[in-house]
């Protein structure tokens, strides 16, 4: 890219920038799903946003001593610490090490983590586009970040975690 | 053996043969007729000298008995003087006889010759002795004739006995004398025919033999002049061959002589480009000491290069650093970004325009991040460039000081140029020096070579003329065989 082509690229981004604060109001658009295009082990995934309670990037995780494997360990967001399971392990993949992860929080009265490989972006998408999202129980998929998806359940891996957390078999995945 | 000796040595040896075969014969001769004189002088003086004193013997015996009868008759002592000088006489000639080398024979003839004159001589003295007494003839002749005239025969005839030996033995050496003489005419006839036909052998063996080597020899001597009028045939034409080659040289020289003057000329040319190459050497010399100058300068700018090109490197590295952060910060803004649609999301209708600026919000950082990987990956092509720029400069400034160390080898090879071409113009000078001793070398060699022409041509004359004489020489061989053997030499 040439210097000439960094400058108007940079002055794209002002411009748009500041007329986002110019516009006026967008009307209500039609019913929509935000997505996080994640990575994991491998392979790609995406996760709905409305089920997150925050996204961090590449924290350290403390392991735990005879814990799980699922559980890596413990992390520190906003003041809590929380506990850490690999989503890949959860989701029946292979283990694949990672130093410091990415980590989505769920739950808002008992937060968890999610340890995942990578984040590939950001993508609303309309819900009619959902693949799956008629059927109340289908698994769901979406286009996002150049593919097709599966979308993680957060609330069954939810309650996969809480039943190896209290002991008990997990009832399924996502 | 024979053929060492020359002619004239076999014709003289045989000679000397043949003169000594007739001395030798001579000799013979000589001695043959000589000793046989001597043998019949010998002979004869030797018996007749005993005849005679057989004689003389015989005259004392008469003359004792002559003697004894005058005394008879006369009865005078002087008779009987004469008588004793008579026996005395008789026994000095038998004693001298005696001397003689004598035979058995003649010893016992001549003892009996002593043995009856010594019994006639006592008969003798026994009748004087008788006579002295007796005075009666009669009886003293009785007694005379009957004691001394026998004594008196046997004395006789004991010397008559002495002197038919000596007289036979005379004879027998007479005819043996006559022997030799015919042994000596024999032997010196078949001596001398021996010598004749010794001779005559000697001869024709001489004469074969002088003739059949005289023939070898003029046979040898006819093949050699054949030969020899061959090779001076063959010589007189080489010779002519030779002169022509002579001037073929004496042309070819001159032709060197002229190559010569080129090859002076030429060296002189060369000495003189020498002379100029030995100056552009120099010239060369010089500039590679400015262009030495000039690259050290040039190797002072890529030090220069080398430094800023570092320092940009190490400031690419900042804004790398720098763009690190930048980065950074736009994935924390999009994690916030995010973050804020959440809570936005969350917030329900509320949070409907902060979900927008927060969309934007992470929209720009999106593009942020996008855009740091651009820089991060023009700065990438950055550092490459330099690290590529600099290795280049490194890679310049050694061949530089590559360069620099080989200006010193070139101006040196400069200046060992600028010494050879001074030893090639050195070299040239000695070149034309000696091509034009070479060329006058040359010139003698030509005047030596038409010298030599010269005298092949003359040697051609000498030859024909060698070969006539050679030609005359083989006829003279021919004739002279024809003449030693009739019938060869054609």
């Amino acid at each position: 890219m040439t210097p000439a082509q960094l400058g108007a690229a940079a002055a794209g981004m002002r411009r748009a920038f500041d007329q986002t604060f110019a516009a006026p109001e967008p009307p209500p658009a039609g019913e929509s799903d935000d997505f996080l295009a994640v990575r994991v082990g491998g392979r790609p995934f995406a996760v709905p946003v409305l089920d997150l309670a925050r996204v961090e990037s590449r924290r350290k995780v403390v392991a735990l001593p005879g814990s799980h494997p699922w559980l890596l360990g413990l992390a520190s967001t906003q003041g809590h610490v929380v506990p850490v399971f690999s989503l890949e392990l959860v989701l029946g993949l292979p283990a694949t090490p990672v130093a410091k992860p990415w980590l989505v929080v769920c739950g808002r009265d008992e937060p968890f983590g999610l340890a995942f490989e990578a984040l590939e972006g950001y993508t609303r998408v309309p819900r009619a586009a959902v693949l799956g999202a008629a059927e109340p129980d289908a698994p769901r998929a979406v286009h996002a970040a150049g593919g097709l998806r599966p979308v993680v359940s957060l609330s069954a891996v939810a309650a996969a975690v809480r039943s190896v957390v209290s002991g008990r078999k997990p009832s399924g995945g996502s | 053996m024979g053929r060492s000796f020359s002619f004239g040595q076999k014709i003289g040896l045989g000679f000397t043969v043949v003169a000594l075969v007739a001395l030798l014969v001579a000799g013979l001769a000589v001695y043959s007729l000589r000793a046989a004189v001597a043998e019949k002088d010998r002979v004869l003086s030797a018996y007749g000298r005993n005849v005679i004193t057989a004689g003389d013997l015989q005259i004392e015996a008469e003359q004792r008995v002559s003697f004894a009868r005058g005394y008879f008759l006369a009865k005078d002592g002087q008779f009987l003087d004469q008588l004793a000088e008579s026996r005395g006489e008789f026994d000095r000639i038998l004693a001298e006889l005696r001397k003689r080398s004598l035979s058995p024979e003649e010893e016992q003839l001549l003892a009996k010759v002593d043995q009856s004159a010594r019994a006639q001589s006592v008969a003798t003295e026994r009748v004087i002795a008788a006579r002295k007494v007796d005075e009666d003839l009669g009886k003293i002749a009785t007694q005379f004739q009957a004691e001394v005239v026998p004594r008196n025969t046997d004395l006789r005839k004991a010397l008559e006995d002495f002197t038919q030996l000596e007289e036979r033995q005379m004879e027998r050496a007479d005819r043996q004398a006559a022997e030799v003489a015919a042994f000596v005419t024999n032997l010196m006839i078949g001596t001398a025919g021996a010598g004749v036909v010794g001779a005559v052998v000697l001869a024709v063996v001489l004469a074969r033999l002088l003739g059949r080597q005289i023939g070898s020899a003029l046979h040898r001597l006819q093949s050699s002049s054949s030969e020899l009028q061959a090779a001076t045939s063959q010589q007189t034409t080489t010779t002519r061959e030779q002169a022509t080659a002579m001037s073929e040289i004496a042309t070819t020289i001159k032709e060197l002589v002229v190559t010569a003057r080129q090859i002076a000329e030429s060296a002189r040319r060369v000495s003189g480009i020498a002379d100029e190459t030995a100056a552009g050497a120099r010239a060369g010399d010089q500039t590679v000491q400015r262009t030495h100058e000039a690259v050290t300068g040039i190797r002072g700018q890529v030090d220069v290069i080398v430094t800023h090109m570092l320092d940009l490197g190490r400031k690419s590295q900042q804004v790398g650093g720098i763009l690190d952060v930048i980065n950074e910060l736009s994935e924390q803004t999009n994690i916030l970004a995010i973050n804020a649609s959440i809570e936005a999301a969350g917030a329900g209708e509320a949070g409907r325009r902060f979900g927008v600026v927060a969309d934007e919000v992470r929209k720009l950082a999106d593009r942020v991040g996008g855009s740091t990987k651009d820089i991060r990956s023009i700065i990438d092509d950055i550092r490459s460039s330099i690290h590529t720029t600099v290795m280049a400069t490194e890679a310049g400034s050694k061949a530089v000081d590559a360069g620099t160390r080989q200006f010193g080898d070139v101006s040196a090879a400069f200046r060992e140029i600028a010494r050879l071409v001074e030893t090639t113009t050195e070299a040239a000078r000695e070149i034309e020096l000696s091509t034009k001793q070479q060329t006058t070398a040359v010139e003698q060699v030509n005047e030596a070579i038409a010298s030599v022409a010269q005298a092949s041509r003359e040697s051609e004359v000498s030859s024909a003329q060698t070969l006539q004489t050679v030609t005359e020489l083989n006829g003279l061989a021919r004739d002279l065989a024809r003449l030693v053997q009739p019938g060869a030499g054609a």
